[in-house]
């Protein structure tokens, strides 16, 4: 990385923080900074977290003793992003819903970190004519070799195609899905996974038809 | 019963022992019927019929000519946009967003456009900003008009079609006037759009929503929804609670046809959506005729929006200033916007490059199929077809 680079860098996250700052200002929720992954890295402005977040951390905490949740508040898109460890995930679930009132699962996403696989859970709640109040995102971290996650259908029945899909591309296998099966890919499809970074595609490479003039 | 057939037939043909009689096979159906379990039939429906509006294939399980059961099965058209965009430019993910849900491409565009802008901090310009939501708008109304049209001729109603693609052919020269395509755009650029628009353009547009709220908006509903066949074709068919449709995931007239004011223009604006006045039309009994209805008024919503953002435009620039090297710091963001059809999410994930370590597309139509066996049960195939036009369903959104 160059000089350059690395000052465009730091302009655009005085940029972002600054516009955070604005819009949390405005109680707009939304702001315009980056969150690291997982904690880790890209918060140093600090994006300031909303009251309620704390008070629902607090919440979470008392009653899942022991669980490193790792919060992460993204300014750039007012998610809370949270660890949840795979075995506990179930009773995360039903608690997140049931008493923290998620009611509603916005995405489903599979993601591959090259040393392990993740599924991300974007949740809300659906109120009508209700700003959501907490917009909170689960990471679940799978294995890559063993990759297994509990199904969270009977919980959010909105996982059933999603988990369906994240399975069919990314081979992540979850337990208890009542119809676990190809949703996207044909059925004589090659093997593999193509959203994990390593896959190769095994098909010959089509010539390239130029037509002459 | 068998002795009796082989001494009617006579010797040396062979008869088969388990073959049943008509008069058997009529007594056991009638015998059946009356235990309740009745014959099923696994039929076909598509993935080349007109009614699924693309290539969709629906597994029906019929008991006679009612649904019992109605499994999609997609993935025809399924490109894997998500994995082609990984080592791509940000520039270059713009364009081919449009190829998700081709009729509304704006759309699209400002899920993507919004994220990168999200992460980056980068604020577009006041002007730049109203001209988003006018073409926003504009888009709406013109996938509301494919909507109609194609929705009336799924109910048999053939000319309403050519009415609908009247205005929308109106709406898509005016597209192509700014943006130089009819279809699929490249209008929004990370940072503002490509190209501001001239006076003369907005006057033609005034001139269209004059026409259009004068004379064509009325007669839609003379023509279809206040028509009596239409109201028995959708009443009533379809029906979604509100409990199935959150716990569904379901977003946009589908959401709010269940009585469910929720918007993601209001409840979690994304452009200056808050500076305009404009209401949010909801149903009550979450059928396909209030899913019907809550189209139609939006259509006339987005023109009011247009309206006042003509009235209200700024001067200025349309761009923001951007580094030579568009690289969003590391980091992750769910962005989203009210799409025609529902929630379209974009969950990118960068690693400090040029282009995203990961992008997943949360599409609208995906989620709503998994209400179709809900939708479909207990009713006849013709108002199948009902109930897939009712959530307005583009493949290409479906499968990426």
């Amino acid at each position: 990385m160059t000089d350059e680079e690395r000052k465009d860098q730091a302009a655009a996250a005085a940029k972002a923080a600054a516009a955070a700052k604005a819009r949390a200002a405005a109680g707009e929720g939304g702001g315009a900074a980056a969150g690291g992954e997982g904690g880790g890295d890209g918060g140093d402005a600090g994006p300031v977290m909303p009251e309620r977040y704390q008070q629902f951390l607090d919440a979470l905490g008392k009653e899942f003793e022991g669980v490193d949740f790792a919060p992460a508040y993204n300014a750039a898109d007012g998610f809370l992003y949270i660890n949840v460890p795979r075995d506990r995930l179930r009773e995360i679930a039903l608690y997140l819903r049931d008493r923290a009132g998620l009611n509603y699962l916005r995405a489903l996403s599979g993601v591959d970190w090259m040393d392990r696989l993740q599924v991300v859970y974007h949740l809300t709640r659906v109120e009508p004519d209700t700003r959501p109040e907490l917009l909170v995102a689960m990471q679940v971290d799978v294995d890559r070799d063993q990759a297994v996650c509990p199904s969270l259908v009977d919980v959010w029945p909105t996982a059933d195609f999603n988990e369906r899909e994240v399975f069919d591309l990314f081979g992540i296998r979850f337990e208890g899905h009542p119809n676990l099966r190809r949703i996207l890919l044909p059925d004589n499809w090659q093997g593999g996974y193509p959203l994990r970074k390593d896959f190769v595609d095994k098909r010959p490479k089509r010539q390239r038809k130029i037509r002459p003039r | 019963m068998a002795d009796q057939i082989e001494r009617s037939i006579g010797a040396g043909v062979q008869v088969i022992e388990d073959a049943e009689t008509m008069e058997e096979a009529l007594r056991r159906a009638h015998l059946e019927e009356q235990a309740g379990e009745r014959r099923r039939m696994l039929v076909n429906f598509g993935p080349q019929h007109p009614s699924t509006h693309g290539v969709l294939r629906v597994l029906l399980t019929l008991e006679g000519e009612t649904v019992i059961d109605a499994q999609p099965d997609i993935g025809y058209l399924h490109r894997n946009w998500e994995k082609i965009v990984e080592g791509w430019t940000y520039a270059m993910v713009v364009p081919f967003s449009d190829r998700n849900d081709y009729l509304a491409a704006i759309c699209n565009e400002q899920a993507v456009v919004g994220a990168v802008e999200r992460l980056m901090g980068i604020e577009v310009p006041e002007r730049g900003q109203f001209l988003r939501v006018l073409v926003f708008e504009l888009q709406r109304l013109t996938s509301h008009l494919i909507w109609f049209g194609t929705f009336a001729m799924d109910m048999g109603a053939t000319t309403a079609f050519l009415h609908a693609f009247r205005e929308r052919e109106r709406c898509y020269s005016l597209f192509e006037e700014i943006t130089g395509a009819r279809l699929l755009y490249n209008y929004l650029r990370i940072g503002g759009l490509r190209n501001d628009v001239p006076d003369s353009w907005l006057k033609k547009l005034e001139q269209f929503l004059d026409d259009f709220e004068k004379e064509a908006y009325p007669s839609y509903w003379d023509l279809v929804i206040n028509n009596e066949i239409f109201r028995v074709r959708t009443k009533g068919i379809g029906v979604i609670t509100p409990e199935q449709a959150i716990a569904y995931g379901a977003s946009g007239p589908v959401l709010r046809g269940s009585g469910i004011r929720w918007d993601l223009r209001k409840v979690d604006p994304f452009l200056p959506y808050d500076q305009f006045e404009f209401d949010i039309p909801v149903g009550t009994n979450g059928d396909a005729y209030d899913r019907a209805i809550v189209r139609m008024k939006e259509m006339m919503e987005s023109v009011k929006i247009i309206r006042q953002v003509m009235k209200r435009l700024p001067d200025g620039p349309v761009m923001a200033k951007l580094p030579r090297a568009l690289r969003p710091p590391k980091g992750q963001v769910y962005n989203r916007v009210e799409s025609p059809r529902g929630e379209v999410g974009v969950y990118l994930i960068s690693d400090g490059g040029t282009g995203p370590y990961r992008i997943k597309w949360r599409s609208p139509c995906f989620t709503h199929l998994m209400l179709l066996p809900v939708m479909a049960r207990g009713h006849l195939v013709a108002d199948l077809v009902t109930c897939i036009g009712s959530i307005d369903i583009v493949l290409g959104e479906v499968d990426r």
